[in-house]
């Protein structure tokens, strides 16, 4: 009896301890929120942001050109090679023409096509070396990163040029990255670089909102690249009657996907995949998020072998799975 | 209880990482969001009094910029009417006196009687390098914007005008309302005129004749009467031209005769009724195989409809020189810059007659032509034709035009005049609003 009524006596006490020290921690994280040293900008920010703008800005510039009738690409090797989206190079093996920054045409040839994720590349014809600017890595952006745009923002125009916009990564995860570089028809397969002036997207779509700029991250360009560059036309998912299903729900995970939900009875569970597994590539293709996981399973047909990599714990393993049927339902986010 | 405290510690210092950790940039966060917006404002508000608001009636059209102490102001011309108001930054209101107008740069210099004031600092170091930060006050006065330069500085030649029309090729358009009434037509007939079914009747080859003398009601004998004015259609017109200028006793033809054309589906033939038809209006035209543009539809708030076209005018000629058709029409209105004052000649109702039409600006009156003009939201209608502009991408509204375009400390590098688009306002820079202002006063 005692006993029990002290420990009571602690019980309280600890509560009221913690209620004081909850409020009081909350305080100081919810202060210290405000005062995020990642974002907080001042002068000398914009100042060196400017600075940094400005050295990468004359080669970046010169290496910015006009693709097709009305849309942009960068040039990213001494050789001619440019990048562009989809939507602007079109079909692979099309005799088309560029427009250098001084106005000069030059003829190109179309390459590669990547429509889901709207990524192509055309090949300037002509002697080299050409101006270029480097890749940047796969994965390297985050929201809050400082980005600078350039394109021919309502086609070609020689006296004016490429047009600069500075902006911020808003949102770099998964699929498309947005930025609030405002965008225009004809800035469409125009880079998007960082600060260091190595390219990190292709401008690819808008929406009304004036922050809502959509561009191919270069990581989608990485991983296709020999595809792209042999002049494929890479197909995207499938209708959903005839895509296979390997019945799993997926969440961002900072080294591939990781699988959310199992559906009983599908592909996964048959194959032994358990909840909890970070899938790292499909055949061969990184995964690096939900929308690269999606189309790595929706493009092929059901009763495909495929072969997935995956993390379990600290060990990665590796196991073939057939693909299933759809069950014919509308699921979001059920692959 | 350390370990409570621990755990505790331990949650929250979870919920921090997270929280700087970003995957998505709040709004709040963004180049034009209000944290990042915070720093600027420190570095704006020294330079606020310098901005004032230009009322039209009571509503805010757009921003001016203090030029002297003693009132002159620099703004806009082209976004207010004749009602000036300013608002200076202390709220007080004054009449503004508009001293002068720089057309060729659509800047206007105002005075209100004021002291005190004080100017913007001019920044003069020649064209601004792109990618320089700058910033503007937002249409509200007190909020400002940043942006950078964001390409070279240049001339912007001007758009061409738009009369705000739809039209069609005037034959293509014919209806019984255009024929000729059987009154006119016996009017014709007693100044000494022939039809022309009665013409042909005497003049064309006796198999030809067998034809005619058929009943014209006839469709298979109408067909072949008609090709037989086809055969002579250019002679037929010559001679009706010289009829109306009173040198020929003229053809015409009969009432059957137009209505049983307009039935037919020929664009030929019914482009030789309407040149017969024309022909009185305007016989040099004709002559030329200018044949006009119907009117269909005329734009609301277009320079058409301040210069009272209606539907159903016929343009013939713009400044003297013919109109061909629809598409004709369109090159010869491009010949011309938005603000010029053309002459057109139309036929309304049967007979001739001249409008003056001052041309308005292409987008604003055809704001759904241009898919880009859409994503664009709210742009200024004069964005044309400056002798020399600065670019920069910041996302300002038309009524924020006539402020002043700043680096970070303030220094005043030009004044905004025109929102073009979803990614480009304009500035006139310094030195030239500098010696435009000492023209103007």
């Amino acid at each position: 009896m005692r006993f029990n009524r002290q420990y009571k006596k602690t019980v309280i006490g600890k509560t009221t301890y913690r209620c004081v020290f909850q409020w009081l921690l909350l305080f100081i994280s919810v202060s210290h929120l405000g005062a995020d040293d990642s974002l907080n900008r001042d002068f000398f920010v914009f100042r060196e942001t400017q600075r940094q703008v400005q050295s990468a800005l004359q080669n970046a510039m010169a290496s910015t050109v006009g693709v097709g009738d009305s849309g942009s690409g960068v040039i990213v090797s001494p050789n001619g090679l440019v990048l562009t989206a989809a939507h602007v190079s079109g079909t692979p093996n099309r005799n088309i023409t560029c427009r250098l920054p001084n106005g000069k045409r030059v003829g190109a040839k179309t390459l590669g096509n990547f429509d889901y994720m709207d990524a192509g590349m055309v090949q300037l014809e002509g002697e080299g070396p050409w101006p270029y600017s480097p890749v940047g890595t796969r994965r390297s952006n985050t929201a809050g990163d400082w980005c600078f745009a350039l394109g021919h923002p309502g086609g070609f125009d020689r006296d004016r040029g490429s047009v600069l916009r500075v902006g911020m990564v808003i949102h770099a995860r998964s699929g498309f990255m947005r930025t609030d570089c405002k965008l225009l028809r004809g800035d469409s397969g125009g880079p998007l670089f960082n600060l260091s002036g190595e390219v990190i997207g292709i401008h690819s779509r808008i929406g009304e909102p004036l922050d809502d700029n959509y561009h191919a991250p270069i990581g989608t360009f990485s991983k296709m690249w020999d595809d792209l560059l042999a002049g494929e036309t890479i197909s995207g998912p499938r209708q959903r009657s005839g895509r296979g299903v390997l019945g799993v729900s997926v969440e961002a995970h900072p080294k591939g996907v990781l699988l959310k939900e199992i559906r009983p009875g599908s592909a996964a569970e048959e194959a032994g995949l358990k909840t909890k597994d970070v899938i790292q590539s499909i055949d061969g293709f990184p995964i690096d998020d939900s929308f690269d996981f999606r189309w790595a399973i929706s493009k092929n047909i059901p009763g495909a072998r495929i072969k997935i990599e995956y993390v379990r714990g600290e060990k990665l393993d590796e196991i073939s799975v057939e693909l299933g049927q759809s069950t014919g339902r509308r699921e979001r986010g059920v692959f | 209880m350390f370990l409570l405290t621990g755990i505790l510690y331990a949650f929250f210092f979870t919920i921090d990482i997270a929280a700087a950790d970003l995957s998505y940039l709040s709004r709040a966060d963004r180049l034009n969001g209000w944290r990042t917006l915070e720093v600027l404002d420190d570095l704006f508000r020294d330079h606020r009094a310098s901005v004032v608001e230009i009322l039209d009636n009571d509503k805010q059209v757009a921003l001016g910029t203090v030029v002297s102490e003693d009132g002159f102001i620099v703004t806009k011309a082209s976004e207010f009417g004749q009602l000036l108001e300013i608002r200076l930054s202390d709220y007080s209101k004054h009449v503004a006196e508009q001293v002068s107008v720089d057309e060729a740069n659509d800047l206007a210099l105002l005075k209100i009687r004021a002291f005190g004031l004080r100017p913007v600092d001019w920044l003069d170091s020649g064209d601004p390098q792109m990618g320089q930060w700058v910033m503007s006050p937002y249409e509200d006065k007190t909020q400002v914007r940043i942006g950078v330069i964001s390409a070279s500085t240049r001339q912007v030649p001007k758009q061409f005008g738009a009369l705000g029309v739809v039209t069609v090729d005037s034959s293509d358009y014919l209806t019984e309302n255009d024929l000729l009434d059987p009154n006119t037509l016996a009017d014709h007939i007693n100044k000494g005129a022939r039809p022309i079914d009665r013409w042909l009747k005497n003049e064309i080859s006796n198999g030809a004749k067998s034809a005619l003398t058929a009943d014209l009601n006839d469709p298979i004998h109408q067909t072949h009467f008609l090709r037989l004015i086809l055969r002579d259609l250019n002679s037929m017109i010559f001679e009706r031209a010289l009829y109306a200028e009173g040198r020929f006793e003229g053809v015409f033809l009969s009432d059957t005769t137009q209505k049983a054309i307009l039935q037919t589906d020929n664009r030929i033939r019914r482009s030789v009724l309407n040149r017969m038809l024309l022909v009185d209006c305007f016989p040099d035209l004709i002559k030329a195989g200018k044949s006009g543009a119907r009117i269909l539809d005329v734009v609301a708030d277009s320079a058409a409809e301040q210069a009272d076209l209606e539907p159903g005018d016929l343009i013939m000629a713009i400044n003297a020189s013919g109109v061909g058709g629809s598409q004709d029409l369109v090159r010869l209105i491009r010949q011309h810059t938005a603000g010029e004052t053309i002459t057109i000649s139309l036929v309304r109702d049967g007979s001739a007659l001249n409008k003056l039409v001052t041309l308005g600006f292409f987008d604003a009156t055809f704001p759904d032509q241009d898919v880009n003009i859409a994503l664009s939201g709210d742009i200024s209608d004069r964005r044309t034709g400056f002798q020399k502009i600065i670019q920069h991408d910041m996302p300002l509204s038309p009524e924020a035009m006539g402020g002043p375009l700043m680096d970070l400390e303030g220094r005043v590098l030009g004044i905004n005049i025109a929102r073009y688009d979803r990614v480009t306002t304009y500035a006139l820079p310094a030195d030239l609003v500098q010696s435009l202002i000492q023209k103007m006063k």
